[in-house]
């Protein structure tokens, strides 16, 4: 293993789902794909919490699936970002925004 | 929702889940192949990086299942929101169906007793009630004089035989305080016609 894997903090692979999903229609494999990748390893997603989490999303209506035709030629389900979808992330990634700083302000002044 | 579309959307569900699940392994197993694992062991590989498919498919059905009761429960909570919101619609309905269900069970318990249950005879279908008719009275159904009803019955071929009964309010003063009974005055033959025994001691006798 290249670099040592981070556990994600509870909440945050929804947001991660929705901006995925945002770049473009993807699958669920490609999903965990590019979170990995774009991480560089370090975030790596499991099956078991990725397929409910997209299933969750679908069902309060902040994503959109439909069947398609993969790179190699099977049926997958493709998941693209509704308009509900769109405010919830921006509205998480804000919330995020703000509560990273807010964590590193206090590691700053704890030190 | 019809029951056939629950029925037919749960078994969408689950082809659909099957085949999302299956996507991934495959891709899983490619990919492995691709940097040159043989197919069994990436296969393999695969089965035990996914941890659990059986599993992850429980947990994403868990989650239409959820959803189904959320969507039960907030149905409900919008229709109360309704019912809240408009009461004089609310009042009306409701008036409407107690009304309707009252008056239907009013109508269907008179039809029970009076045409579905049979009276508490024996052969209570060849029972009938006759009345004396003179429409030059005032109250043309007036009372019957015995000895008229003994006529009747004597001359009676039709039915087996015709009694008659007439009552009235009397007062038993033999206890402390008077107490009112109803006692009904029997023509002869009276239980023989409705088939029924008296529930203690005998029957009268013709010469009574």
């Amino acid at each position: 293993m290249p670099t040592e894997k981070s556990d994600l903090l509870q909440g945050t692979l929804d947001m991660l789902i929705l901006k995925i999903v945002a770049l473009g229609p993807v699958h669920g494999y490609g999903i965990s794909q590019r979170i990995r990748q774009i991480s560089k390893d370090v975030l790596q997603v499991q099956q078991g919490s990725l397929y409910p989490a997209l299933h969750r999303l679908e069902r309060r209506g902040w994503l959109d699936a439909e069947w398609g035709e993969s790179e190699n030629g099977r049926q997958a389900k493709f998941y693209k970002l509704s308009a509900g979808g769109r405010k919830q992330l921006a509205e998480e990634q804000e919330n995020w925004q703000r509560l990273a700083v807010a964590v590193s302000l206090i590691l700053r002044t704890a030190e | 929702m019809k029951w056939i579309d629950f029925f037919a959307r749960k078994s969408k569900v689950e082809r659909e889940l099957e085949s999302e699940i299956g996507f991934h392994l495959e891709s899983v197993i490619r990919e492995k192949m691709a940097a040159g694992v043989p197919e069994k062991a990436a296969r393999r590989e695969a089965l035990i990086e996914f941890g659990g498919a059986e599993q992850t498919k429980e947990d994403c059905r868990q989650v239409h299942r959820v959803a189904s009761i959320e969507n039960t429960w907030s149905n409900l909570k919008s229709a109360a929101r309704f019912l809240r919101k408009s009461p004089g619609f609310s009042l009306t309905v409701i008036l409407t169906l107690a009304l309707g269900i009252g008056a239907n069970s009013a109508v269907f318990s008179a039809i029970d007793t009076i045409l579905l249950r049979p009276l508490p005879f024996a052969d209570a279908n060849e029972l009938v009630v006759l009345h004396q008719h003179n429409r030059t009275r005032k109250n043309p159904r007036g009372l019957l004089a015995p000895r008229r009803l003994e006529e009747w019955n004597k001359q009676n071929s039709t039915l087996q035989a015709i009694s008659g009964w007439y009552t009235e309010n009397v007062s038993e003063s033999s206890g402390a305080l008077p107490e009112r009974l109803l006692r009904a005055d029997v023509a002869p033959r009276f239980l023989q016609v409705l088939g029924v025994r008296p529930a203690l001691g005998r029957d009268f006798t013709q010469a009574e």
